[in-house]
């Protein structure tokens, strides 16, 4: 017979040397994103989205291209151009919706430490602030995973699955541009939408403010983008066109969804929406931005987990 | 080997005065207390030895193990409760404690069970499942010392750990600690500003003040014989006098009763007036010394107590001699009796000697 | 007392939320001087506090404040100074600054609102930080402007929750004499604490609640004397601990005796016996005794007697 000894016992299971650090950050974080009813709703409406577009592949592809060129083409387009361009439409349905879902379910990330004091909690532990911020940074970005990422991949694989099938390994095939182009812009939604709601979560210090911020920094980005638009082509008179349109790219890629747009097209070789040419920034302009954004929130959010005071 | 040894610390924020000046002092086995006025220096020196802050000059170590090169080992090992009102946001009490075990290595298996142990041990058992934000303060503190003991850490760093809880919660703690020092064999630093609390727990002291250790000193060395005792008893109070004086000794202080509320003095239950005296006695058996005198006096004696000295005394005596940390210079004083400066030597009585031993239980 | 002197009247208060009863018929008068108002968390000390202090309605009973009800009247309250237990939220404003203006609240000139609140915070060691924002304040120091803020218009009655919170041994030790002062003054001050030995430094009276109603009120000493008809407690140190508590057991009324290394505890009804014996056994008997004492004694021992 054993006696249960109470009170306190050691821990004689030892450690893993954990790779990840921020690994635990990570999982905790994700796992309480994709329970909010924010996420399960909008999620469901991505899938809607999802699925209209599935279905307008599937009974009336040409749609898609005529759109694109405003007048249907003698012969049809062949059906990689129209996969292509029905994956750049749901693109760009996500890259709007997106940011609306990251703001939701990241503006707390940080904010929500912040007010509950959690830092010196976290810092006492063998973590760095740089695993923290990783941590925080890629719950939005595998959230966006779910979101954007996957989506995109099920329209390329439908789309793929309905070639006749003696065909369909061959067009799989041809489709690599267009793969890498989803991860590319995938690559650019969490870059951008994840580290600008870390950002503002860090800086808001709560969390309305911060989804407050971010809204109107994405959704309010495009006001000023064609108020420089308008200005620069009132200015053209008398102006240099080139220097122009150098500052104006800049300018333009602070309107992040169209950062996102300019890298897909760019890796896809599609060609752009007659609606979207005057807004889209150069792609090596937009990928400078991202990096930027990037860094920037990285270099705010170490800097504001160092500096908290571990003692009163 | 010393738990915590730090040598030639000098850290300086920025062009600031220096927050410590070459500071060197080790910390022991047991329970450490650290204390010191706000602004001492034992938040700086706690952020360097847990490696927080790594551009100081000087060195570091925390069991062997140096402040700058193997911090995250060193966090391995050590626990830290925080002086802060500090709680992980939309977490319940397991999942907080799981969370920051998994965070220090532990897989997600034994990180959970350690975290219920952990809940267990501390006196959390009624509320495992509970959001955090729901706690009391005394809950609140509680949770923090969970947290800091789920990796099983061999080290201990206690900020204020029982700052706001009610008297009845900080004996529970109290406690706990003694448990995990004595029979666990946890190594302890418990920083705080209620001296009495430290004095029952802790073994050794380190007092910092401006940056500079002011003192170190393990706390049986505080009881050392002073040769004055502590009597009270009811009777005649002069006729204890004379007797003490017939026998050679001499009364040394005369206390006002605890009794005192300006009328009436203190009284027995059978009338007889109580009183308080201290008497410098000699000799080899000064406690029947004094009974003798006692006999000899006629009076009752209740309390005989060597008086020994208070931490609290101790730690104003090394400090005392600066004016009051935000005191303008001595020279603008404004009338006398307004400046907390001034010494308190002519004040009241010192407080009384305590007889109910370390905790006031049965035995200590 | 006459009717405006400083003073709190409590007539069988009551105070309730929806279920929960957070004070139950608590009765008790305060006059000047220093009471010290203990009780475990959760006793109803600070919805206590707040009725007094006129920002909550009792439920039933009655509270007056210097003869008059507290209640939406303000020249009640600029009599009264209050330090509440949380951390208001200051901008960037100076102790100076905000001292200064929340004297003139009470109605006081800019030119001697100024003037006390440069005394009050001198009075409470504040001179030289008095300039600096109240952002850049230790907790102690914070607590120190409120004790500032609360007296610089000269309150009668002063209701303090807390006050040496986050203070260093340093602070705490001038607090403490600086409320034993206020007093002396004449002052009817009221301190919520939970450090019971400070709180004896401070006052003898106190007023101990638990669960919502008062279980002990008056001097410490008349507390314990209440309690004597419970067994005291002796502790007794000695080299013979055996020998002693053999003797000792066969005293009357003793009820319990527990022996450990160097030590012996009796509990019992007839403590003058034993103290006798004791003296007897030392000086006739030569038997070893370092030291004893009752343990029963602090307000610690008596609170914890009562509350658990």
């Amino acid at each position: 017979m054993t006696l249960y000894t109470r009170g306190y016992r050691r821990h004689e299971d030892g450690f893993q040397a954990r790779t990840l650090r921020f690994g635990p950050i990570f999982v905790q974080g994700y796992r309480e994103a994709v329970r909010s009813k924010a996420f399960r709703r909008l999620m469901s409406l991505f899938t809607v989205i999802l699925i209209v577009h599935c279905m307008m592949y599937y009974f009336n592809p040409d749609q898609f291209v005529r759109r694109l060129s405003g007048v249907a083409r003698p012969g049809g387009a062949s059906s990689a151009e129209t996969l292509r361009a029905s994956v750049a439409s749901l693109l760009g349905a996500l890259r709007w919706l997106s940011p609306l879902l990251v703001l939701f379910v990241g503006s707390g990330l940080v904010a929500d430490d912040l007010r509950a004091r959690a830092l010196p909690l976290y810092l006492v532990r063998p973590i760095t602030p740089a695993d923290y911020w990783l941590g925080k940074w890629l719950i939005p970005a595998a959230v966006l995973g779910v979101a954007v990422l996957l989506p995109l991949l099920v329209l390329l694989v439908f789309g793929v699955m309905l070639e006749p099938s003696d065909q369909v390994v061959a067009f799989a095939g041809e489709q690599g541009r267009v793969a890498l182009a989803i991860l590319a812009a995938y690559a650019a939604c969490a870059v951008a939408y994840g580290s600008l709601v870390v950002l503002l979560s860090t800086v808001a210090g709560r969390r309305t403010p911060a989804l407050v911020l971010g809204a109107a920094a994405i959704y309010g980005a495009p006001v000023i983008v064609s108020l420089a638009l308008g200005a620069s082509v009132i200015g053209r008179h008398g102006h240099p066109a080139a220097a122009t349109t150098g500052l104006l790219d800049l300018v333009k890629t602070i309107w992040l969804p169209m950062d996102v747009a300019s890298i897909f097209h760019a890796v896809s070789g599609a060609p752009i929406e007659p609606d979207d040419v005057a807004a889209m920034p150069d792609p090596w302009s937009a990928f400078g931005m991202l990096v930027l954004l990037f860094l920037l929130a990285a270099f705010v959010v170490i800097r504001r987990a160092r500096t908290v005071e571990v003692v009163a | 080997m010393a738990v915590v040894a730090v040598s030639r610390l000098t850290k300086a924020y920025g062009k600031r005065p220096p927050s410590l000046i070459d500071v060197t002092l080790e910390i022991g086995e047991g329970v450490t207390g650290l204390l010191g006025p706000n602004g001492a220096g034992k938040s700086t020196l706690l952020m360097c030895v847990l490696g927080l802050m790594r551009d100081f000059h000087g060195d570091a170590n925390v069991l062997g193990l140096d402040a700058r090169r193997d911090r995250l080992e060193i966090r391995r090992r050590v626990g830290y409760m925080p002086e802060s009102d500090s709680l992980l946001p939309n977490m319940t009490a397991v999942t907080s404690v799981r969370y920051l075990g998994q965070l220090t290595g532990m897989s997600r298996r034994h990180a959970l069970r350690r975290a219920h142990e952990c809940l267990h041990y501390v006196g959390l058992t009624e509320a495992l499942y509970r959001p955090a934000e729901e706690f009391s303060t005394g809950m609140r503190q509680r949770l923090k010392l969970a947290q800091a003991l789920v990796h099983d850490p061999d080290v201990l760093f206690l900020d204020e750990p029982v700052s706001g809880m009610d008297p009845q919660g900080r004996e529970e703690f109290l406690a706990l600690i003694r448990q995990l020092a004595n029979d666990h064999g946890k190594h302890v630093v418990w920083s705080s500003h209620m001296l009495p609390d430290v004095q029952k727990v802790a073994r050794q002291v380190l007092i910092l003040d401006k940056g500079r250790l002011k003192g170190s000193f393990r706390l049986e060395d505080l009881h050392g014989a002073t040769g004055r005792f502590d009597v009270e008893a009811d009777g005649d109070a002069t006729a204890f006098e004379r007797a003490v004086v017939s026998r050679g000794f001499e009364t040394v202080a005369a206390p006002v009763a605890d009794d005192e509320t300006g009328d009436t003095p203190a009284l027995a239950e059978d009338g007889l007036p109580r009183f308080h005296r201290v008497v410098r006695v000699g000799g080899a058996e000064p406690t029947t010394a004094l009974l003798a005198i006692g006999r000899d006096a006629g009076v009752r004696v209740r309390r005989v107590a060597s008086v020994v000295e208070n931490l609290e005394d101790v730690f104003h005596r090394l400090l005392d001699g600066r004016p009051a940390p935000d005191a303008g210079p001595a020279s603008d004083a404004a009338s006398g009796s307004d400046r907390l400066s001034e010494s308190h030597a002519d004040r009241r009585a010192p407080t009384p000697p305590r007889t109910d031993g370390p905790d006031g239980r049965l035995f200590p | 007392m006459n009717d405006d002197a400083p003073s709190i009247r409590l007539d069988r208060l009551s105070k309730w939320y929806g279920d929960v009863l957070a004070v139950n018929e608590v009765s008790a008068e305060f006059g000047p001087g220093v009471t010290g108002l203990l009780g475990p968390n959760g006793a109803g000390k600070s919805t206590l506090l707040k009725v007094v202090t006129g920002m909550l309605y009792p439920s039933l009973g009655g509270v007056t404040v210097c003869g008059e009800r507290p209640f939406d009247a303000p020249h009640v309250m600029r009599r009264v100074g209050l330090v509440p237990e949380q951390d208001p939220i200051y901008s960037g404003a100076s102790a100076f600054e905000v001292t200064a203006y929340l004297t003139r609240l009470h109605g006081f000139s800019a030119a001697e609102a100024a003037a006390r609140a440069q005394t009050t915070l001198e009075r409470v060691g504040l001179a030289a930080a008095m300039d600096r924002p109240v952002r850049g304040y230790s907790k102690g120091m914070r607590q120190r402007a409120k004790l500032a803020q609360a007296l610089a218009h000269d309150p009668d009655v002063l209701i303090l929750d807390e006050p040496l919170n986050g203070m260093d041994p340093v602070a705490r030790r001038d607090v403490v004499q600086l409320i034993h002062d206020l007093g002396a003054e004449g002052r009817c001050v009221l301190v919520s604490s939970h450090v019971l030995h400070e709180v004896e430094s401070m006052t003898k009276r106190v007023l101990l609640m638990d669960h919502g109603r008062v279980i002990a009120d008056g001097t410490i000493a008349e507390i314990r004397r209440d309690l004597s008809d419970r067994p005291l407690t002796i502790r007794v140190e000695t080299s013979a601990p055996r020998e002693l508590a053999g003797r000792i057991v066969l005293l009357e009324g003793v009820e319990r005796v527990d022996v450990g290394p160097g030590l012996v505890v009796v509990m019992t009804k007839r403590p003058n016996d034993v103290f006798a014996g004791l003296a007897a056994w030392a000086v006739d008997d030569h038997v070893p005794i370092g030291g004893y004492g009752p343990t029963d004694e602090s307000l610690e021992a008596v609170f914890r007697y009562l509350t658990t």
